[in-house]
């Protein structure tokens, strides 16, 4: 059964259609790519499936449930953690700060709870804390967790940003090119610890990327997008050697 | 009556939506909101009484001199406000404008103190027309079409080249940059020019409510006057001065004065509820 | 053990400075309380949570005058009036704080101008309720069978309530919901990614500024005892917001100081309204510019910095 299944979406920004009556559909526990050149629409999925963006048309079930029109923090309720292409993260915070924010739902503080520090929520926030030092541990980062997080370099950002979306428990984990700027190294851990979200957390992961080699090596299976529509579907082996999504890619991170 | 309070609404909305263009040319070419551009209006009735009163020149000098004045102090609101916050939030510009608004009105009360300065006007209050029972003065053509001359002018400005590099950078910043447009020259000239529009409207107000600090709270009209044009459309902007000026002008004869500023309030408000963007949009905005 | 003796030491400073000092000094006292309120207030809504707002005055206003009317034309007591009135503020609130969900920048600054300013006028202009312009005498708040006459009655009323208020929002500020609200200031995109609902705390940071805005206008009512709607402009909120400008934006301790400066430097200074108002507006200029994080910001970097140094100082490879 399908965790996430978005059909015939269709967005547009004045007269120019960003997306195309694009379908995809992704089972739990998949490792799902999302490529294609620049401007071919990937982020704008993002954005619609998490509901920053509206769509002119189409649908989206997650677990079988309609989320299109829901707000963000609604989709994020239900399960959908998503990390951003132009990083956001909470500059001024702590790496712990940071990723407690993704515990806010589990932690659900009140007005009056935090004013007169009841026992009940300020239990929740130990514990929180808790479990945001062990994903912290979880990506490598806990001996940084009291620096504030717009110290970090890139690379250290973006497994913030990771953690952060962990922190959510989600179902699904919507990532926009985690490995943009990453050295070599740095991506090869990133594919590790992707596997190591996928088997140990249950977590299934939608990619966007353009790092060929993460994609290639990462995802059981890749959807190819071109100005805004999907040109090829399949397995990496099958997307590398279809014609038409080497001529979309003419003279870019071809296979 | 309706036909006079008509009249004298497009009269004060002639004048408010030529502190609103002001407001919305600096908006965007830079997206800054210049919350000191009541206090460049004041400046404007002060650079009058200056040059007029007080040095005894004659109106075509006095004029261009407030003119000039009001552009270099553009100039200098640019430096001070605007450059050192080229990459601010939103939120940073408009407290640092608002300081900066605060700064210039108690210089002029400090100088000048809070009283309220006489500046004749260029052509006398004497009625020249009759219209349906409306006696139109010589003033308010004049006003009027000095409005409507320095709108032509805008326009006339934008087709030059230094004009079309500006609205190149309005609408399109990188874009701008990497054809060679040199932005800080293109932000400086900004906000002369709409310091000029700021400067001239103070000019032609002062003599209709005399020029004090409180001269200033036009600003307020031509933000409502800017909000229905989106902060982005120059047409929607002058209608909206029109409508201010007219509605605020039909309630303060038919239900109280005291509703005159209310009803500014009131739309004011209206608007951002009904339609944040402005009743003119142009935006392609996709957020949910 | 330190902070018991610490408490301790300031319980017994706070009651024995009005006996050790001067009327005026009390009074200044009690007015930085107030002003201490208003700014924590503000900072609330627009340090936290980034909700820049030229109206907190209005909400003053609501306080001040809904317990003042409480009080003589209900004959409710001050210490009904008081909370009563603040929650009626925060009520208010609502009326801006929804349509302002959809607002950010100038767009929301120029809203929430308009909606001081409507309060404002209003208040001007229902005279048969509020007496207008001509003001509004109010008796001294009776607690009880206590009245409260005099400056140093009103400290022993007016700064214990400043305490409360001050610790619950140092509460709110190291809890969860202070860092949602946080959070939604830095990036709201990546704030509802995680979950936190933008409407639902925004709404939230607008009714507790509002009601803290509310607790102090009801103090400044039983303070000054004379309602004048002149004193609750937007003048007054330019004030408040450079407080908080000055003293820092992010902190209870920053509010603090800006408050205590900022009330403190027209006495010391003394002078013509317009050179403080002028002053206002260069500190204003300045610190945005170039100290955003206000002076507790920067004490606070300043104290890190000789830390981070101090730690690597040279002791050996």
């Amino acid at each position: 059964m399908g965790l996430l299944e978005a059909q015939d979406l269709t967005v547009s920004f004045g007269r120019l259609v960003a997306v195309n009556r694009v379908s995809l559909a992704l089972d739990q526990g998949e490792i799902l790519g999302l490529i294609g050149p620049n401007g071919a629409g990937k982020t704008t999925i993002f954005n619609v499936i998490t509901g920053v963006y509206r769509a002119d048309a189409g649908a989206v079930r997650f677990q079988n449930q309609e989320i299109l029109g829901l707000r963000p923090y609604q989709v994020a309720r239900l399960g959908v953690a998503r990390t951003f292409q132009n990083i956001e993260l909470f500059g001024g915070m702590p790496l712990l700060e940071n990723v407690l924010t993704g515990f806010h739902l589990q932690i659900r503080p009140g007005v009056l709870g935090a004013a007169l520090r009841l026992p009940a929520p300020a239990r929740r926030e130990r514990e929180a804390r808790a479990e945001s030092l062990k994903l912290l541990e979880f990506v490598g980062l806990q001996t940084l967790a009291a620096q504030r997080a717009d110290a970090l370099p890139f690379g250290q950002q973006r497994l913030l940003e990771l953690a952060r979306a962990l922190a959510l428990r989600p179902r699904l984990l919507l990532l926009d090119e985690p490995a943009s700027g990453l050295s070599h190294a740095e991506t090869d851990a990133l594919a590790q610890l992707l596997r190591r979200i996928r088997k140990e957390l249950g977590v299934t992961i939608l990619l966007v990327e353009h790092v060929m080699e993460l994609v290639m090596g990462l995802c059981d299976r890749i959807v190819v997008l071109d100005h805004g529509e999907k040109i090829s579907e399949g397995s990496p082996a099958k997307v590398r050697s279809d014609p038409r999504v080497v001529q979309a890619y003419l003279g870019a991170d071809g296979a | 009556m309706f036909l006079d309070l008509l009249i004298s609404g497009l009269l004060a909305g002639s004048l408010y939506a030529l502190v609103a263009l002001g407001l919305v040319v600096i908006f965007k070419a830079t997206d800054v909101v210049n919350f000191a551009q009541g206090e460049i209006v004041m400046a404007g009735g002060y650079f009058g009484i200056l040059f007029h009163n007080v040095l005894g020149q004659n109106w075509i000098v006095t004029i261009l001199a407030t003119l000039a004045c009001s552009l270099v102090l553009g100039l200098l609101l640019e430096r001070v406000a605007n450059r050192p916050l080229m990459r601010a939030q939103s939120f940073t510009v408009i407290i640092a404008t608002i300081g900066l608004g605060i700064i210039l009105r108690n210089i002029a009360r400090i100088i000048w103190t809070d009283d309220v300065y006489a500046l004749p006007p260029v052509v006398t209050a004497r009625p020249i027309a009759q219209l349906a029972g409306v006696t139109l003065t010589a003033q308010s053509f004049f006003v009027l079409l000095s409005a409507l001359g320095l709108v032509g002018a805008l326009y006339g400005f934008f087709q030059t080249k230094l004009g079309k590099a500006m609205r190149a950078v309005q609408q399109n910043r990188t874009g701008a940059e990497l054809v060679g447009i040199e932005l800080p020259l293109i932000f400086a000239l900004t906000w002369a020019v709409s310091a000029c529009l700021a400067g001239a409207a103070g000019f032609l107000l002062a003599p209709l409510v005399g020029v004090s600090p409180a001269m200033g709270w036009i600003a307020v009209k031509a933000f409502v006057a800017a909000i229905i044009g989106g902060f982005t459309s120059i047409p929607g902007t002058i209608a909206g001065g029109f409508v201010v000026g007219v509605v605020e002008n039909l309630a303060g004869g038919y239900i109280s004065t005291a509703m005159k500023d209310i009803v500014t309030y009131a739309i004011l408000i209206g608007v951002l509820m009904v339609r944040p963007s402005g009743l003119f949009e142009r935006g392609l905005s996709r957020r949910a | 053990m330190k902070r018991v003796g610490l408490t301790l030491v300031g319980a017994l400073i706070f009651v024995a400075l009005p006996f050790l000092v001067n009327n005026y000094v009390v009074y200044l006292s009690n007015l930085i309380a107030i002003n201490v309120i208003l700014a924590i207030g503000l900072d609330i809504l627009t340090g936290w949570t980034g909700q820049i707002s030229l109206g907190h005055a209005g909400f003053a206003a609501v306080g001040a005058y809904a317990s003042g009317l409480a009080i003589l034309h209900l004959g409710m007591p001050f210490w009904l009036a008081l909370p009563l009135a603040a929650l009626f503020a925060a009520l208010v609130s609502l009326v801006i704080g929804f349509p302002a969900l959809r607002l950010s920048g100038h767009y929301l600054a120029l809203a929430t101008f308009g909606f001081g300013e409507v309060i404002q006028l209003t208040i001007i202009h229902a005279e048969r309720l509020t007496n207008g312009p001509r003001g509004l005498w109010l008796p001294a708040p009776a607690l009880g069978p206590l009245k409260l006459g005099t400056d140093r009655s009103l400290y022993f009323l007016i700064i214990p309530v400043t305490a409360v208020l001050l610790l619950l929002a140092w509460n709110l500020s190291h809890s969860g919901m202070g860092r949602a609200l946080l959070s939604i200031r830095m990036s709201e995109l990546a704030a509802s990614s995680v979950g936190i609902s933008l409407p639902r705390y925004k709404t939230l940071a607008f009714a507790l500024s509002a009601f803290y805005a509310g607790i102090a206008g009801g103090l400044f009512g039983a303070l000054v005892k004379f309602l004048d709607p002149g004193a609750f402009s937007v003048w007054q909120s330019i004030l408040y917001l450079t407080m908080i400008a000055v003293g820092g934006m992010r902190s209870i301790s920053g509010a603090v100081i800006g408050a205590a400066l900022l009330t403190l430097l027209p006495e010391v200074l003394g002078g013509l309204q317009s050179y403080m108002e002028l002053g206002y507006g260069v500190l204003l200029l300045t610190f945005i510019i170039f100290i955003p994080e206000g002076i507790y910001g920067r004490l606070g970097a300043t104290l890190e910095s000789w830390r981070s140094r101090a730690a690597t100082a040279p002791s050996g490879a």
